[in-house]
Formats: structure tokens, sequence, C-alpha cells
């Protein structure tokens, strides 16, 4: 991609981009590396995008890949305790349910698998209907929701941990 | 955003997929025009687009494009000398160069092979490579004795025998130690790779002199205080060339440097 295209997308996108790679990964420095790797992949890649195609999904794509490989990395160097004690004090400090929260956010979609990861971040960071989710991602309306409630049980084992920590 | 994104759907409101394409689509681009129509009735989701808008604005005010796609650019070029040779320099460089060679066979037989790419003794499944790029152009690596200068860009590619966590620091004559990789203080772990070109660039500083790269290879995470204490200890006992004796669980090799005032 040439290096005025890439600056006019750097100036419409690139807000919105760093915005949602600190909602997965929790941390707004790790944020910036992302961004970094994400419009590396823009300048090579990023003429493959067509004319027609809107950028911004396509640019999500991108950086949902990164931040799930950031993520995995994360499982692999985190012990679980370690990713369940920064689950007990989010815990403290956060509403019930309160979804929202990045760092609960990026905690729990660290441990989930890739598919659970999509159906997640579609719905509880785009916003999309399951019925939404279904037709994007090609799968049935009851999948979705299954990949939901392992996403939601996930976060609630995490949690529940705690206690049991706390007392050994 | 709201804290359920859902509440917006149940009371048909655009998902927020849907509110950002139309936020951050560049004006020549027309949206949605569901959400169009959709945003001159309600002023809630109309301000939450304002919002962002705004909020993009302060980002891009904070990092210029240019600044930030200065590093993004610069490594993915061809590579090319950093400087062009007049022809009637050529002579005098290769008489230079061949005296060059001489000092470095010799300097060589003393110590590990050290020159763009250097290995580190007894593991020479590691290696430390520096590529520079000067005034926009291609990054190249950075032949041994290279002189550098304020603004001029440096990426990293590393060599790693195994998995294990990289640590780039640069200590300069007055023992001054900077953080160059991991550019955040998460450590992240990395490798095996025959050559992997490490995220990020670093854009040289004004100081004048010589100074001293140092790659930390460590099977378990290093805290950043840790590193550079040792380094510190390190410079204070034997100076730039002592670095790499510092007392850490960790494998290490350094290249040196020399920057100039441009």
């Amino acid at each position: 991609m040439d290096r005025s295209r890439l600056e006019q997308w750097y100036e419409a996108y690139a807000f919105a981009v760093h915005r949602r790679c600190a909602r997965l990964l929790g941390s707004a420095q790790d944020a910036n590396d992302a961004l970094q790797e994400i419009f590396l992949r823009v300048h090579r890649y990023g003429g493959t995008v067509r004319d027609d195609q809107a950028p911004l999904p396509w640019l999500y794509r991108v950086a949902d890949r990164h931040c799930f490989d950031v993520l995995d990395r994360r499982r692999r160097q985190a012990p679980l305790d370690e990713s369940r004690a920064a689950l007990a004090r989010h815990d403290e400090r956060a509403e019930s349910g309160d979804w929202e929260n990045t760092h609960l956010m990026a905690q729990v979609l660290a441990a989930c698998s890739d598919r659970v990861r999509t159906v997640a971040v579609a719905y509880f960071v785009d916003g999309l209907t399951q019925d939404e989710i279904a037709e994007a991602e090609g799968i049935s309306r009851k999948t979705v929701k299954e990949k939901l409630a392992q996403f939601k049980q996930l976060g609630a084992r995490l949690l529940d941990a705690q206690p049991a920590m706390e007392k050994t | 955003m709201t804290s359920d994104p859902h509440a917006a759907s149940l009371e048909k409101h655009p998902s927020h997929l849907a509110l950002e394409l139309w936020a951050f689509a560049p004006e020549s681009e027309p949206g949605d025009s569901e959400v169009g129509t959709h945003l001159a009735g309600c002023a809630r989701c109309a301000s939450t687009v304002k919002t962002w808008r705004e909020e993009r604005a302060a980002f891009n005010a904070q990092r210029p494009a240019r600044a930030f796609l200065e590093s993004v650019t610069a490594p993915t070029k061809e590579p090319a000398p950093i400087r062009r040779i007049q022809p009637a320099r050529r002579w005098g460089l290769g008489l230079a160069l061949a005296a060059s060679l001489l000092a470095f066979v010799g300097w060589q037989a003393r110590e590990s092979a050290e020159h763009n790419v250097v290995h580190l003794k007894g593991d020479p499944g590691l290696a430390l490579e520096v590529l520079a790029s000067r005034d926009g152009a291609p990054a190249t690596p950075a032949p041994l004795g290279v002189v550098l200068g304020r603004g001029d860009l440096l990426r990293f590619a590393v060599s790693l025998p195994q998995e294990g966590y990289v640590f780039i620091a640069n200590v300069d004559a007055t023992g001054r130690f900077t953080r160059y990789f991991p550019q955040s203080a998460q450590p992240e772990r990395l490798g095996p790779a025959t050559r992997l070109v490490l995220p990020g660039s670093i854009a040289l500083d004004d100081f004048v002199g010589d100074e001293r790269l140092v790659l930390v290879f460590s099977p378990a995470p290093l805290e950043e205080a840790r590193i550079a204490q040792a380094l510190a200890l390190a410079y204070q006992r034997a100076g730039l060339d002592g670095l790499v004796h510092a007392d850490l669980p960790a494998s290490m090799t350094s290249v040196p440097i020399r920057k100039e005032a441009r």
C-alpha cells in the first residue's frame, strides 16, 4: 500500500483499531505495540483490500487475529493461577456482570479457544446479535449460543477460583 | 461505549460495529443509509458518534500519522546501502576497507566474531543483527563500526536457539541504560527462530559517542530493574566491554555503535 493511502487509513482508523486492541488485550501499552504490528501488515497486505470493501472490518479481523496470538502467548507464559489471581483482583473492583471491563475481557479471552473468542468479541465488543453472528460466521444460532455460554462459564469459573486460592 | 452493547439493539439502535463503521468512515465514503437515518433521530447514538470522532481527533493529534508510519514503513523496504559511495573515493575506500579487514581479522582472533550479526561464543544459535535507516532510506544491516546520528532509526533481528525472553538495552558511554526491546515493560516469549525481525524501531537521540547494544536472552522472564542493575554493576567494573559479563541468568551478546553529530 502506498504511503499516502496508509496515512489516510491511519488517520481514519488507527484510533478505532487501537481502542479495540486495548479492549481485547486489557492494556493500552500492549495496544500500542499491536497498532504498530497491524499497520505493518496493512503496509504489506492492505493493497489486497478491494476498493468496494470497507476497510474497518478488514482491519478488525487483522487486529483480532493479532490480539488472539498475543493472548495465546500470554496463556503459555502465565500460569493459570496468575490469571485467576488477576481475575480475583479485578472482581473486587468490578461491578457484577460487567463484561465491558477490558481487563476481565482480556483474561477470559486468553483462556478461550479461537472459535469462542470470535463469537464473544462479535457479541460483547461489536454488539452484534446472535443471529447476526451466526450469519457472519456461517454457523448456527445454537452454536453461537453454546460458544457464548462457554465464554461466560469460563469467566465464572476463573472468578470462582478466588476462594479456593485464598485457602491454599 | 455503554456497559452492555446489547442494550442498544434491544431498543432498535444500530450495533456498536455499525455505529463505528459510520463514525470512522472517511467523509468521502457514504455510510449505511439506515444508520444515517437512525442517527438523525437519535440523540444518544449521535452523541456517541460525536464523542468517538472527538476522541479520534485527539488520538491523531497526539500520535501524528507521519511519525508513526515512519517506524512502520522503514523496515519493509528493500535493503540498500545507507550511503552511496562517490566513484572517486572508491580506491581510497578500498584501501581503508582492506586495512579495516586486517584489523578486523586480528580482532576476531581475540574475541568471538562480532559483525553486524553477532553470535555469542559457545551459543552459535544466538545472534543480534542491527538494521539502520536514515532520512527515510531503506533499513539495511549496519556494519560493525557504522557511524550513526540523531534521528537514525534502528531495528533489530535476532536468531534464537530456543524459546526464551529477549531484552535489548542500550548503554551509552556515561553508563546510561535505555530499554529498546520489548517496547512495553511486559516480557515477551519468543523463538526459536533463525532470523526474527523484532517489531518496532528506535529513533536515536542526540547523544554523541560510543554506545553498546546488549542482547539479554533468558529462559525465564527477567525484570527490567534487575537487568538494569546488573548492567550498571558490570559497567562500573569494566565499562562497555564488560556489559556482557553482567551477573544475570542469561546468555548475552553486544554490538558496539558510535554516534556522531549530524
